[in-house]
């Protein structure tokens, strides 16, 4: 921007951003919550989120725990910015431990929703592209794939199997160590 | 489309599933391409490597008769390749990319971590010492990417005693570290009076993400860390056969050291150089007759700290032909320290008469490497009690000389320079 000064980037940071959700409902969040989301943040880029940002991939009960999630952790990425532009081992050691703690506790606290939400919640960080919530969601799937047998994985997410039994063998020969 | 969205777990995309199948472990990816031929696709993808964890592919061997210094000439390295079939892999064993870097003169292995090697970059003339050497090279063979890291201005190649370990942790950071260790030899230190523990290892630290060398300020031997270090005081680093024994695991580096009193121990030392914590060996070996020519060798095989040794039966003083059976421990509980025998077996039964030295043990399975005769690469399965030979090489190789490969395809913005 031509005119940016501190005095801009003060209103920038107060500046609030309307999101509409597939069913049509509103959410008014700062820019700095919005951000969170690489998506969002090229639209504020380019100007183009005068009126609301339309959502239409996300409906407004995952868009509501989109928001949630982006709420509690613009906080914390307001405060790893200054470093991250000078990666140093130490100042990636002194980050404060409770905050760390509290965020882990919100983190676990978020994810006990049902399968279904779950994916939902997938499929919104990867369209929004938030990385922390991506990160965090797609884990708690491969955990529960972890260890588990393709019989197992298939049962646990109704899949068809449409191997042939001859492809099929032909893995487990190539790879016999990782099915022992 | 149709297949995509049958096989694909209640409709999740297939970038969102690859997302999934990047946070499991290399075993857990391999064993999922059986759930449908949508996931076999997914991870066979040439693509999805830079994403999907990889597993062994395969070892670096060098021919020995080229080491000078401390490593192999780069110009004498070979690739043995693990997988069943042909890989779609385009390493170049003989590292021409590297050779295409400015006044390149000698490259000699020094250390390997997750997928990246490090070398040293020196002059082709004369003896190895430091005015020889021109820089540290790190690349990755799979991306063809390096970066040149100075000499740290210690002074510790002209030391006799030195070590640089590669430390990458490509999980947590895309940033490498080098630890340096090395003993000051100053003139007249060994004269007779002068205490060893006057001359303790001294600890420097590379890191890409300051670009400088930083030394450990001096040791206080008698504080709770100083006790920590104390193995750098009268310790030094233990090899079999040429390699030092040391494993990664879980971000730390684990250095199997000999103290004085010759009892082996591990050290872990984190990514600043400092010691973080000193592991027994299992109490169980404590007392047994090891084979004099094997201390032991130390791995990490699926996350977690491995110990193999073989014992020595009967009373004959002549060890090196006479072992018996092969012990294998697993670190269960890095805190506690809970060593747990995973397997023994007996050693003639596996190999006959032939003296074997340990290689590495695969990161993703229960699977040991041994080199015999120091031409045949064999693998010994545990959970199957089974012995193959994996390859048979042309030349005699060394221990050292043989390093295994788990490819890391990411693109690096540290490695700044690209073939």
């Amino acid at each position: 921007m031509a005119s940016a000064g501190s005095g801009d980037e003060k209103a920038a940071a107060a500046a609030m951003i309307t999101l509409i959700s597939s069913d049509n409902e509103k959410f008014e969040v700062t820019e700095a919550t919005a951000t969170l989301s690489q998506t969002i943040r090229h639209m504020i880029e380019d100007g183009c989120t005068d009126g609301g940002v339309p959502l239409p991939n996300v409906t407004s009960k995952i868009l509501a725990r989109v928001i949630e999630y982006c709420k509690k952790h613009a906080t914390a990425a307001a405060g790893e910015e200054g470093s991250s532009s000078s990666f140093s081992d130490a100042a990636f050691l002194e980050v404060d431990r409770a905050f760390l703690e509290e965020l882990e506790e919100f983190d676990d606290a978020f994810l006990e929703v049902d399968r279904a939400t779950l994916f939902d919640l997938i499929l919104a960080a990867n369209y929004l592209d938030i990385k922390g919530l991506l990160n965090l969601t797609c884990q708690k799937v491969a955990d529960s794939v972890k260890g588990k047998t393709p019989e197992q994985i298939r049962e646990m997410y109704n899949i068809v199997n449409d191997l042939t039994p001859e492809e099929e063998a032909e893995i487990r020969r190539e790879t016999q160590w990782a099915f022992e | 489309m149709e297949r995509r969205k049958r096989s694909a777990p209640a409709g999740l995309p297939y970038d969102a599933l690859l997302e999934i199948l990047a946070r499991l472990p290399a075993r857990s990816v391999y064993r999922s391409k059986c759930v449908a031929k949508g996931w076999r696709d997914l991870v066979d993808d040439p693509l999805n490597r830079k994403k999907l964890p990889q597993t062994l592919e395969g070892f670096f061997v060098m021919k020995p008769g080229t080491a000078r210094g401390r490593g192999v000439g780069v110009e004498h390295f070979g690739f043995i390749n693990l997988l069943p079939r042909p890989v779609p892999l385009d390493i170049d064993p003989c590292f021409s990319f590297l050779k295409k870097l400015p006044e390149t003169e000698y490259l000699s292995f020094l250390d390997y971590c997750n997928g990246l090697l490090l070398f040293v970059h020196a002059r082709k003339s004369g003896p190895f010492d430091q005015s020889d050497v021109l820089t540290y090279v790190v690349c990755n063979p799979a991306t063809k990417q390096w970066e040149a890291v100075p000499a740290c201005d210690c002074g510790c190649w002209d030391c006799l005693e030195w070590y640089t370990f590669l430390v990458f942790h490509p999980a947590v950071s895309s940033h490498f570290h080098l630890i340096n260790f090395w003993r000051e030899w100053r003139e007249g230190s060994d004269k007779e009076g002068e205490e060893l523990e006057e001359w303790p290892l001294l600890v420097c630290v590379y890191s890409s993400g300051t670009r400088t060398w930083s030394r450990r300020s001096q040791t206080d031997w008698n504080n709770e860390q100083g006790r920590l270090e104390g193995w750098r005081h009268q310790g030094e680093l233990c090899y079999l056969g040429g390699d030092p024994q040391r494993a990664f695991v879980n971000g730390i580096l684990h250095l199997m050291v000999w103290e004085l009193d010759d009892s082996p121990i591990v050290a872990a030392v984190d990514i600043q150089g400092k010691t973080q914590r000193i592991i027994k060996m299992p109490a169980a070996a404590e007392g047994m007759r090891w084979a004099h020519t094997h201390i032991g060798h130390i791995s990490q095989s699926q996350g977690r700290l491995h110990y193999i040794n073989f014992q020595v039966g009967g009373d004959d003083d002549d060890d090196t032909k006479k072992c018996d059976e092969l012990f294998t421990w697993v670190l269960k509980d890095y805190d506690t320290q809970e060593w747990v025998l995973k397997d023994t077996v007996s050693f003639l039964k596996l190999f006959g008469e032939n003296i074997c030295t340990v290689v590495a043990i695969h990161q993703d399975c229960n699977v040991v490497f041994f080199l015999q005769s120091k031409n045949q690469l064999i693998a010994y399965d545990m959970d199957r009690k089974e012995v193959s030979v994996v390859a048979t090489l042309e030349n005699k190789i060394w221990r050292n000389g043989i390093v295994p490969y788990v490819p890391n395809f990411a693109d690096s913005l540290v490695l700044t320079n690209k073939h």
